[in-house]
Order: structure tokens, then C-alpha cells, then sequence
């Protein structure tokens, strides 16, 4: 990797044409990493799934309420990973969420609202966080309109346990 | 949409450089010649005038002048150019017009405007300066003011269709040796009867070019329309349901690598020293900027760019707003309005003598309301693509503004304008943002110093607090009532007026004395229009102020209403019925409330009705009832969706709406903060629509809004007898 600073160069130019009221066009530093035409490092991908996951896949639906909660946790997969050491991504990562306490996915940048919030994630707190989360913790990132169903939470609550392997 | 294929983007450059005629339809002389080389690809293809083009299939082609956002305006100026033109509707295509200046000029705005302007007397002054901004919008290509179909559409693309309707005919007379009058038109189809003669508008497209255009083409009657006010489904919808819609975001130009940005977080301070020692080394990298006033990481991914960026620290040099909280705005607010009384600062309207008769009012109410700055939160992130070399800048993106877009990016990067060309794309919500150009020009300053194209995009934190804010604002009221509890008098004084001038005015209720001044509070924040632009502070104040007079005058909000209209029958009529929609005066549960407001702007006039249930812990909105006057609704299902769309983004501030600074800066982050109105809060919404004047059409895009927040108060009102003179509602509690 080549790394070129061309700040002193420039500032000069910035300091020309900083005269009038527009902002100059050119950077005041360039820092030059790499140039398009060099190989990148390829990202590390298509790692295989992890034992947790593949439980999770293999989790049932619901034997009561006939909700996959798999299929229902879709809705919460667009922003949380559930695999054991998976990363965090708009949300935190939910593996062993039940039972802990809120705010306590190390890494994870929360919201002051939910980190004030001193709950505990049981059934029936996660239950009513899901049913209505702006309700429940006013300021909470989880952008959620809730789910309204109870059958439903339900069926997500049982799969988020069953997909921690507890 | 059709696209514009690089090659004749860059014919449109040479074209704009020659001397193009632009007053199409409306004045002698065929700019077709010009023009073909830009818009006719392919032979057998001709062009007919400026904004139709019809090839040797029997296509033809609508070429809009103005930016698709959502709003259906690029599919009703062609529905209003077909019926005009008598083509077959299933058989036309929509391009949008080219982002060169000759395509729409000062001449033809005005010429196309002034002629039929009828104004009350007391508004010229102001329809002087609404004049200006009309023929500035079609000078600049602005899409906005609600302006597309009442503007462009009713003077341009039917003009347009007219002439080109009449240019095939003259064309067919001539072929066919038989009285131009003789020969009818339908379906893209030219007759003449008693000879038996018939031909589609194809085999005429070459022979049309060369006629002489129409002085004056005549436009259709209201009685003879057959598109025209009909709900004919828009041919956007199937490309944005399937996924295929090219929105700006979505541009792909070769070599393309894309930029990550953050700017100062006080608007006003430069970026004066970067540690990018953990950024160099990120995955995907390639250059790390200090723009002066934002710091830009370009990377092979968005995402790579926007995570390098995340581990920049930046110093920031001082700023004059640096120390200004948001109770420090409204009290400078305080102060100024304090400073200028009763009878100072900038008068607006001075009619009668409203400070004599408030001192011998029978009955005296005052009140001051606040409203705080909003963001708009298009739901497509801000964006562009940029390519700066050679000595050119090209652009992709979508914007309200391409003139002004080129325009100010030539000026940012010292290149003449005729090297800047833009590509406009669909644009995934517009509400103004997309009428300023601060995000073209920043990804044409990193393209520029990258030398390769960059696709930048703005993350939801950087849109959140760096907008170009709608103003917050603070009005104070006077207002007396004689002794037969008439009002009598309106002082109103108000910080910050931009446009549309008229909007803190009130010449539709009958007032006699009326005193209407405003301050200018300078303000470190950047500002830009927001949908319906100033009647959304001034119409809140304005219709809040009313029903409190009719409370203090112990008559119904709807009573005085009528009153104060009763010499406006058009006004009238649209009142009355929201409120015979609503069943005004009905009985409702306890705990639940109505409220109505009724504003005329954009030349349109909106009644609304709201129904409120205060019950719960929050303020829910169960109903809104919803009568627009438009003047004639070109696409009655189209001018529905927008009086929607309108309630949902009205309603979306009024409840929740707030971007505040601490610091200078705004606190304001993402939706979790900064939050949009949920499925499960919307109200039923009904819209009825009269066709008042079909000769003076109002706009769509704007006018469903400013009623709403009113409504909804009065509501919240009549509900609980709080009276709510700060917004948004979820600053106040009702436990």
C-alpha cells in the first residue's frame, strides 16, 4: 500500500482560493491509500454456518400456536444476527438474549434510552418491548412498529431461545 | 421513463451551445431543426416539437419537463398531452426532458404565464413576486410549488400537444389536397370521412416537422377532454412495483468507487485536523479527504467507506453557532419580537387601522405559537454520482433542480456550465431537499480530487443533521372583536418569511383592519423549502389563531369560519363540505375531539377535519376527512394520493416532528429520534375533490398540508380544552 500525503501542496491551493465565500473545491489533505487499479484484499465471505445457526434452521414451529417462529423472526433478521458470535449489525446480536440484561451485547452501540431502561430480558418484558417497542422504552433505536399478534411474539420469543440452545 | 443515452447526453451540449428557438407552440418559427439532432435517434424517427416526438411506428413520446418524485407528475403532463394531441394513450412513452437551459426559457415562462393571471387587487404585489418564481421554476427546470401540472402542464404540454395535433393535420392536408378542417383525429389516427382517407400519426411524424408551427393552437374545451380528469393509472407505477424504476441511487457508471461523508457537526466550522491512522488501514479504502468543510472516505464499497469513516477523528475550528441551544433560538426569537412590538418591524400588509380598532375592541385575544425545524427525511438517501475529467463534470443523480444543479456544481468546480451535463433519475422523495444542490457539488469536489468517478451517499445520520432545515418560527397574535363579536381586527408579527409570500397572509377571511409584519432572525442552521414551504409554520399559526377567536367568541370553529367566508363561494363550498363529510356537530365519545382548518395555497383550497382520541396515553388521529379544490383535477386519482400523501407527511411532523440543537449542533440523529409516522398510526383518511375552476388550476403536491397540523390541534382541543401552541404534539403530555 502506498500512503501519500499531499496535505502541504494543497492547503496552499485551498488558502488561494478560500477568498471568497464558496468553499474551496479541492481537499485541504489527501491522503492517497490506494489507487482503484491496485488489488484490494478480498473481504473474508461465504463463511460456512456455524453449529448455532444450523440449529436454528432446524428449530420447530410452534407446537401450540402453529407460528413458525422462524419464519415470524424474519421480520428481526433484517437487523439482528442470531448465531452464536455472529456480529452485530443494525441491531445487536440476539444469541442468549433471553435472561440477560438490556443493553449488555458487548460491542454494540445502544441507544441511552435502553441502556437506562434496567430491565431484564424475561418472557413477558420481551414480550411487551415486541408488542410495542416505542412504547415500552421511548428513544429506542429498534425502528419497529411492534408486532401485535401475541401468538406471534410468542412464537419469535420461543425461537430466539431455541436458536441460543437454551 | 426512457433514459437519455450518453450520446445524446453530450449532443445535448453542443445543442445548448447554438442559438435553439425555445418558444415552441406560442411563437412562429419551427425549432425542430435544432432539436433533432438531440431527440430523434434513428431514421424514420422525426420530431414534432420540443415536448412530443412521434416516430414512424406511431409512437409517441411526452418529454416532461420536470422530475418524477413520487408526486405522478411526469404521467399527467402526458396524460395531458395526449388528449390534446388525440393520441392513444396505451401508445405513449415519457422522457424526461434533457437538463440543458435552452429547453425551457425565461420567454416562454412568461408568455405562457402571464396572459390569463387574475388576482385580487390586495395580493398583486405578491403575485408579482409568485410571477418571478414561476417563470424562475420553468427558467431552472425546478420541479416544485406544486407547479408541475398547473404550470408546465396546463400552458406547456397542452399547448404542446395542441400544436403537434394540428401540425399532423396540416400535414395531411396537404397530402391529401383536402380542408384541413375536414380531417378529425383519435387514437393516433387521421381521417377524412367523404374520402375515405385515413393514416396513423406515424406516417405523418416526418411531413409534420416541417410545418410551420401554430401561433396559436387551440386548446380543448373542458366538455371535449377524454384523458383529461379521468383516473387514468400512472405509467410509473409498473417499473417502481417490479423493481426496474432507476432512481439516482441507483446509477452504475464504469470505474465508479464510492465516498462516505461527514461534515462539521456545527454548521459553519471547518474540519481542521483528521487521525486516519486506523481508516488507512481498512478493508476496501482508497482515499481519505479533508474537504475543509466535511472529511469524504472513497472505498471499492459503500458500506467499507462509510465503517472507515465511523474511525476518523476530526477537529473541528470554532463556529459562531457553537454555543446556541434550542431554548437560546426561540428566545432570540423572544427578543426580537419583543423589540418590534405592537406596530414594528417589516410590514407585509397594512390595511385599515388594525392597532385602533384592537384598542377599542369589545373583546381582545392574543396568543404566540412556536414551531421547531423539521428535516425532511427522504426515504431514498441523499446522493450522487460524479465524474469529473478532461474538463467536464458529469452527473447521475435525481434532482428537483438540474439547472441549478449544473449551474452551481460549474461554479464549485470553475468549469463553464456548458462541461457540466446531468442525468436525472426518478427520485425516491423530493419534499425540497432535492431543490438544493450541497450534494452534487460535494461528490463533484471528490470526484475531482479522485480523478475517477465516486458514487456518495449519505448515511441516515448525516441527512438527520445536516439538512437544509424548514425554519423554526415564532408568531404572536392580536386580534379584537366588536361588540357584536365581529372580528374586527388582525395584528399578527412573525420571525421568517421565505416563500410564498402570501403564506402568513389572510386576504380569503373577511377582516377589515389587518396588520401582518415579520423579523428576520439570522440563524447559523442552513434552510431550504420544505412541502408547502412557509404555509406550514404560517397556516398552523394562522388557523390555531381562529379557533381560538371563535372559543373567545363563543361561536362553533366552523361558524366563524363560514362568517368570515361568506363572500367567497369557491372558499365556501370546500369548507362546508369537509364538514359535511365530517357530520359537523355530531356527538362524540368523550375524550375524542374534532378540529377543522381550511387554507387555500398553491392556488388550491383544502378543508380538513380531523378526529382525534385523546383516551390513551398519546395523542392518536382516528380520521381525516379531506375536501380539495384544485381548480380542475387533471387526475382526480392522482390529486387523491397526494392529499394523502400530504396528511402522512403532515401528520408525521405535527405528531413528532422536531430537529433541535444543543451545542450548535443538531441532536437529531435517525428515525429512533427523528421518527416517521408508523402503519398503525394512520387515520382513515377520505379526500373529496370539487372542480372549481378547471381555467385556473391550483396545485396538488403542497396544499394537503398545511391544514393538517391545525386540524389535528383543534382537535386535540376540542377534545381536552388544552390548547396546543408549540409543536410538535409529542412535546406536550396529555396523562
Amino acid at each position: 500500500m502506498r500512503n501519500i500525503s499531499r496535505a502541504a501542496l494543497l492547503v496552499l491551493t485551498a488558502a488561494l482560493a478560500a477568498c471568497g465565500s464558496e468553499p474551496a473545491a479541492e481537499p485541504a489533505e489527501q491522503i492517497v491509500v490506494r489507487e482503484p487499479s491496485d488489488l484490494a484484499i478480498p473481504p473474508a465471505m461465504n463463511e460456512s454456518p456455524t453449529q448455532d445457526t444450523a440449529l436454528a434452521e432446524a428449530a420447530a414451529t410452534d407446537a401450540v400456536t402453529g407460528i413458525d417462529g422462524e419464519a415470524a423472526f424474519a421480520q428481526c433478521a433484517v437487523c439482528h444476527s442470531i448465531g452464536k458470535g455472529e456480529p452485530s449489525d443494525i441491531g445487536p446480536n440476539l444469541h442468549g438474549i433471553m435472561g440477560q440484561k438490556a443493553a449488555s451485547v458487548a460491542g454494540y452501540s445502544y441507544s441511552p434510552a435502553i441502556e437506562a431502561a434496567g430491565i431484564t430480558w424475561t418472557e413477558a418484558e420481551m414480550d411487551s418491548f415486541l408488542a410495542d417497542p416505542l412504547e415500552k422504552i421511548p428513544g429506542t433505536k429498534m425502528a419497529s412498529g411492534g408486532v401485535t399478534d401475541g401468538d406471534e411474539r410468542a412464537a419469535i420469543i420461543a425461537y430466539m431461545m431455541d436458536a441460543s440452545g437454551s | 421513463m426512457g433514459k437519455w443515452s450518453r450520446r445524446a447526453f453530450i449532443g445535448a451540449g453542443v445543442v445548448a451551445g447554438g442559438a435553439l428557438v425555445v418558444g415552441i407552440a406560442v411563437r412562429p418559427g419551427n425549432p425542430t431543426d435544432e432539436l433533432k439532432p438531440l431527440l430523434a435517434k434513428g431514421d424514420g424517427e422525426e420530431l414534432i416539437n420540443a415536448w412530443v416526438k412521434v416516430d414512424a411506428n406511431n409512437k409517441v413520446t411526452a418529454i416532461v419537463p420536470h422530475a418524477e418524485m413520487g408526486q405522478g407528475a411526469h404521467s399527467v403532463l402526458a396524460q395531458m398531452l395526449a388528449d390534446e394531441m388525440d393520441v392513444d394513450w396505451e401508445a405513449v412513452d415519457i422522457l424526461e426532458a434533457p437538463a440543458i437551459p435552452a429547453y425551457v426559457g425565461a420567454d416562454l415562462g412568461r408568455e405562457f404565464i402571464a396572459p390569463t393571471l387574475e388576482v385580487p387587487k390586495v395580493l398583486e404585489p405578491t403575485v408579482q413576486g409568485a410571477f418571478l418564481s414561476l417563470a424562475n421554476m420553468m427558467d431552472l427546470q425546478i420541479t416544485g410549488g406544486s407547479f408541475s401540472i398547473r404550470g408546465s402542464g396546463q400552458r406547456g404540454m397542452r399547448t404542446a400537444g395542441a400544436a403537434a395535433r394540428e401540425m399532423l393535420v396540416a400535414a395531411a392536408a396537404e397530402k391529401w389536397n383536402v380542408p384541413a378542417a375536414e380531417i378529425t383525429t383519435s387514437n393516433s389516427i387521421l381521417t377524412h370521412k367523404s374520402s375515405g382517407k385515413s393514416a396513423t400519426y406515424g406516417e405523418f411524424a416526418a411531413a409534420a416537422a416541417t410545418q410551420d408551427l401554430p401561433v396559436k393552437p387551440r386548446r380543448k374545451k373542458v366538455e371535449e377532454f377524454t384523458l383529461m380528469g379521468k383516473p387514468m393509472p400512472r405509467k410509473d407505477i409498473p417499473s417502481k412495483v417490479n423493481g426496474t424504476a432507476g432512481f439516482g441511487i441507483d446509477a452504475q457508471v464504469e470505474g465508479m468507487k464510492y465516498a462516505a461523508v461527514k461534515a462539521a457537526p456545527v454548521v459553519g466550522a471547518t474540519v481542521e485536523k483528521i487521525d486516519a491512522s486506523k481508516a488507512k488501514t481498512m478493508p476496501g479504502v482508497l482515499q481519505i479527504l479533508n474537504m475543509g468543510d466535511f472529511v469524504a472516505v472513497v472505498a471499492d464499497g459503500y458500506w467499507q467507506a462509510q465503517k472507515a469513516l465511523g474511525t476518523i477523528e476530526a477537529t473541528y475550528s470554532e463556529a459562531e453557532g457553537q454555543n446556541l441551544d434550542q431554548g437560546d433560538v426561540f428566545a432570540r426569537y423572544a427578543k426580537a419580537l419583543d423589540e418590534v412590538g405592537s406596530d414594528g418591524g417589516d410590514v407585509e400588509t397594512d390595511e385599515g387601522d388594525a392597532i385602533g380598532t384592537f384598542a377599542e375592541a369589545s373583546k381582545k385575544v392574543t396568543a404566540e405559537y412556536k414551531v421547531p425545524f423539521l428535516a425532511h427525511a427522504t426515504m431514498e438517501p441523499m446522493n450522487c454520482t460524479a465524474s469529473v475529467k478532461d474538463g467536464r463534470c458529469d452527473l447521475w443523480m435525481g434532482t428537483q433542480s438540474p439547472l441549478g444543479t449544473r449551474r452551481d456544481v460549474a461554479k464549485a468546480l470553475g468549469l463553464d456550465e456548458d462541461n457540466v451535463s446531468l442525468q436525472n433519475a426518478y427520485l425516491g422523495g423530493g419534499f425540497g431537499r432535492r431543490a438544493s444542490s450541497d450534494v452534487p457539488v460535494m461528490a463533484a469536489r471528490i470526484a475531482k480530487a479522485t480523478g475517477y468517478p465516486v458514487k456518495m451517499i449519505w448515511s441516515r445520520e448525516e441527512d438527520t443533521a445536516q439538512d437544509l432545515y424548514r425554519p423554526s418560527a415564532t408568531s404572536r397574535f392580536e386580534a379584537g372583536l366588536d361588540d357584536k363579536g365581529k372580528l374586527v381586527s388582525w395584528n399578527n408579527v412573525h420571525t421568517h418569511l421565505f416563500d410564498p409570500q402570501e403564506a402568513p397572509q389572510v386576504p380569503h377571511y373577511a377582516i377589515a383592519n389587518h396588520l401582518i409584519r415579520k423579523v428576520d432572525v439570522p440563524m447559523h442552521l442552513r434552510f431550504g423549502p420544505w412541502r408547502s414551504v412557509d404555509h406550514s409554520q404560517q397556516a398552523w399559526f394562522i388557523e390555531s389563531f381562529i379557533d381560538e377567536i371563535a372559543v373567545e367568541a363563543g361561536k362553533d370553529p366552523l361558524e366563524l369560519r363560514r362568517e368570515l367566508l361568506a363572500r367567497s363561494p369557491r372558499h365556501l363550498a370546500v369548507l362546508n363540505k369537509a364538514a359535511e363529510m365530517s357530520n359537523w356537530g355530531s356527538a362524540m365519545p368523550r375524550g375524542h375531539g374534532r378540529g377543522i382548518a381550511f387554507v387555500p395555497s398553491f392556488g388550491s383550497v383544502v378543508a380538513q377535519v380531523a378526529e382525534v382520541d385523546m383516551t390513551g396515553t398519546k395523542p392518536r388521529v382516528t380520521k381525516v376527512y379531506c375536501c380539495a379544490d384544485v381548480g380542475f383535477a387533471m387526475n382526480p386519482d392522482g390529486v387523491a394520493a397526494q392529499m394523502e400523501s400530504a396528511i402522512v407527511y403532515g401528520l408525521t411532523a405535527a405528531l413528532y416532528g422536531e430537529i433541535s440543537i444543543k451545542d450548535g449542533a443538531v441532536q437529531q440523529s435517525n428515525f429512533h429520534d427523528y421518527e416517521m409516522l408508523r402503519i398503525n398510526e394512520m387515520p382513515d383518511v377520505e379526500v373529496t375533490l370539487i372542480n372549481g375552476d378547471h381555467e385556473r388550476l391550483g396545485g396538488a403536491g403542497e396544499p394537503g398540508l398545511p391544514p393538517l397540523a391545525p386540524a389535528v390541534t383543534n382537535a386535540v382541543f376540542a377534545a381536552t380544552g388544552k390548547r396546543v401552541r408549540e409543536l410538535p404534539l409529542s412535546k406536550h403530555s396529555f396523562a
